[in-house]
């Protein structure tokens, strides 16, 4: 029964095109294997170093803001601070590709995330630098690990909205998805 | 003051500031765990050098990668720099850029573009 469902998974992940695929608590050494996985295997296939650095970035912002935010916390042996939970999925097709999260946010931080979201989806490249230039100075969040500039920096290398959903799953919490496609960068390299 | 040696990891940079010399150098990437914690003493280092040196500096970048809380803390370096400029302290940066590396080039020079200290962006 577990080996044939295995196979199913199996098969499953194939035909999405899934790449990377993780559940589990990011510790920074999970999230670097993650990341150098990632720069090896699409250095080998593309060759193009901005199409990579784009995929590779985006990858490493998506799994931090899952690391420092996550509502879904673990205490890690090898630290002495929790890292946040999630799950991270990256896929390829025809040379586009997406990279997946999913995590649990507090009802009361959610909405920041989804206007967030909103707000940069409607920005034209200036206005995300300008943005992005403002925040970066300004912005002193909780715990002061990040710079407030993650979303914002993704969407001005994907290029593309970030499509976002969020589902209730208790009274506490909602479960966030946000998508990022990334579009291979034509004549560089 | 002593000099500045922090080894590299897959994701964080190389480190070697030399007092005597007044050269700095930065290499490699950087997406620590926690930006802060690991440039705090970098920026310490330099404040500390102008106050008790107070001679001319180099830095040399070296960068590959830097993700957003790193950037952060990069401007946060680049304003103690700024202040030392404009109080007449001699100050030069040499951006070094891998030739096909765009992306790594363009994110110096947004840094940039708000400070008056000289700043070369030199392919390699």
């Amino acid at each position: 029964m577990a080996e044939l469902e295995l196979l199913e998974y199996y098969k499953k992940m194939c035909e999405r095109n899934i790449v990377l695929d993780f559940q589990g608590a990011i510790s920074q050494d999970m999230l670097v294997g993650m990341a150098e996985l990632i720069k090896t295997k699409f250095s080998r296939e593309l060759g193009k170093v901005d199409t990579v650095k784009k995929i590779f970035s985006i990858f490493i912002e998506m799994a931090q803001n899952i690391a420092l935010y996550s509502a879904e916390r673990v205490l890690l042996d090898s630290s002495d601070s929790d890292v946040g939970a999630g799950i991270i999925v990256v896929t390829e097709k025809n040379r586009n590709f997406t990279i997946t999260s999913g995590n649990l946010v507090s009802k009361d931080k959610v909405h920041y995330v989804i206007e967030l979201c909103q707000r940069v989806n409607l920005m034209s490249n200036q206005e995300l630098k300008q943005f992005y230039k403002h925040r970066i100075k300004t912005f002193r969040g909780e715990g002061k690990k990040g710079a407030g500039v993650g979303l914002i920096d993704i969407a001005r290398k994907s290029g593309l909205p970030i499509d976002y959903t969020i589902t209730p799953v208790n009274d506490r919490n909602f479960f966030l998805v946000l998508s990022v496609k990334i579009q291979e960068v034509q004549n560089d390299g | 003051m002593d000099n500045l040696y922090i080894p590299p990891t897959k994701s964080s940079m190389e480190v070697h500031f030399d007092k005597d010399t007044g050269i700095l150098e930065m290499k490699g990437a950087s997406y620590p765990e926690n930006a802060l914690d690991f440039f705090g003493p970098v920026n310490e280092w330099i404040r500390k050098y102008i106050s008790e040196i107070n001679k001319p500096m180099i830095l040399n970048i070296y960068l590959n990668y830097l993700n957003t809380s790193s950037t952060k803390c990069l401007l946060d370096i680049f304003e103690v720099f700024e202040q030392y400029h404009y109080s007449g302290g001699s100050l030069k940066i040499n951006w070094y850029y891998a030739e096909d590396d765009e992306d790594i080039m363009e994110t110096g020079q947004e840094l940039a573009e708000d400070f008056d200290f000289p700043i070369e962006f030199i392919p390699y």
